[in-house]
């Protein structure tokens, strides 16, 4: 890797942050990861967040990884909040110089190259926020209340109780397989009205993975664009859906949007002049 | 009532949603040709790198997945790169039919 690297290793490479309109403030200080110094590479109308860095990814322990994650959102929070819109960079994306190329050149070549489409979509994320949303279940909780409600669960241990041993056994089979249907039935439902309610409020929706709990079972985990204004809305919907008894409604933000940023930028390789021209 | 407003101690799990997963990323044209489009999940990127690796260590430390031996970790990436692809094929797709079409326009235009 550093052999191709003209300017040498030091810091030749840039790490990138996200992309902001222009700013009068073009030097954030020394907030980025491993108290880098972080400024503003202007282009045209708009400018990427970056350090100087060496050509390689940062690694270490999960924790100090875990901490440069955090670094990494704190910077692109307070760039969003100067700039007012912002396109967040994953963690660890780093551009290094290539040829006779600088990492800076590359970096201004790909925001010529994209110049038209990071504006339109800075305009679109203007005002906007990006919300987490996870609802959990306490399975004990929820399985009694589905056992105590159930007309069919009922009648199957009425059954139950007056049967034989081995009959019992099979019924108590059935139970079980009609608890979980019925689980599944009330996930779904739950979802369904859930994801209705915030989706007739969002500007955008993104179901994400479930992740797994220790104790408690992931039903949805969205994220959602939101209009500022309406932050406090969802929050109400939010607090009628989980005002019920063994739901956890975890709601974080307001996040820089990256669930709806995201995307697969090109970068190097031959200059883009003639290319350029076929776009528009 | 149990609507968990956490908006300043943001969880781990949150941010590997959004700041592992999310964002902007960038590869280099000359990896990305020559893999196609649904290989792209896999790459290593030269110009730009992602350390895939490390998010592994990382989501192993949050408990995302088990610390049961190495086998294990190869089936969790082997799952995550099928689940990703799945997801993000459309949008790779297009993405990536827009650059071939934008190449091919280019070296028309070049001959």
């Amino acid at each position: 890797m550093e052999g191709q690297d003209q300017v040498g290793s030091e810091a030749s490479a840039r790490y990138i942050y996200a992309i902001v309109p222009r700013v009068a403030t073009a030097d954030l200080g020394a907030v980025g990861i491993a108290g880098a110094h972080v400024y503003m590479l202007t282009h045209r109308a708009i400018a990427a967040v970056v350090h100087d860095c060496p050509p390689d990814p940062y690694q270490g322990e999960p924790e100090t990884v875990a901490g440069w994650v955090k670094v990494h959102n704190d910077v692109i929070d307070k760039a969003w909040s100067e700039a007012g819109s912002v396109l967040p960079m994953r963690f660890n994306v780093i551009v290094k110089a290539e040829g006779e190329r600088s990492a800076e050149e590359n970096v201004r070549q790909w925001l010529e190259l994209e110049y038209s489409n990071l504006q339109a979509k800075l305009d679109e994320f203007q005002n906007k926020v990006e919300l987490g949303v996870q609802v959990l279940w306490d399975p004990a909780i929820i399985v009694q209340r589905i056992v105590e409600s159930s007309e069919e669960i009922k009648a199957l241990r009425a059954e139950m109780a007056t049967k034989s041993r081995g009959t019992a056994y099979f019924i108590e089979h059935k139970i079980a397989n009609a608890v979980k249907e019925e689980m599944e039935r009330k996930a779904q439902r739950d979802f369904a009205t859930c994801y209705g309610r915030l989706k007739e409020r969002s500007e955008g929706t993104h179901v994400n993975k479930v992740r797994k709990q220790d104790d408690k079972a992931m039903i949805a985990n969205l994220s959602l664009l939101v209009r500022r204004e309406r932050v406090q809305e969802i929050g109400a919907v939010l607090q009628e859906a989980g005002d019920e008894q063994g739901v956890e409604i975890r709601f974080t933000g307001p996040w820089p949007p990256y669930t709806f940023a995201a995307t697969v930028g090109v970068i190097g390789g031959e200059p883009e002049s003639s290319r350029r021209g076929n776009d528009s | 009532m149990t609507v968990e407003r956490t908006g300043a101690s943001k969880s781990l799990l949150e941010f590997v949603d959004r700041v592992l997963e999310g964002g902007i990323i960038l590869v280099d044209r000359d990896v990305l040709l020559s893999i196609l489009g649904l290989e792209l999940l896999v790459l290593e990127a030269q110009v730009v790198t992602l350390s895939a690796q490390k998010y592994l260590e990382y989501a192993e430390a949050v408990g995302l997945i088990p610390l049961e031996g190495p086998r294990h970790v190869t089936e969790y990436v082997t799952r995550r790169e099928v689940r990703g692809r799945a997801a993000q094929s459309r949008g790779l797709l297009r993405w990536f039919l827009g650059l071939v079409t934008r190449k091919r326009r280019g070296h028309r235009e070049g001959q």
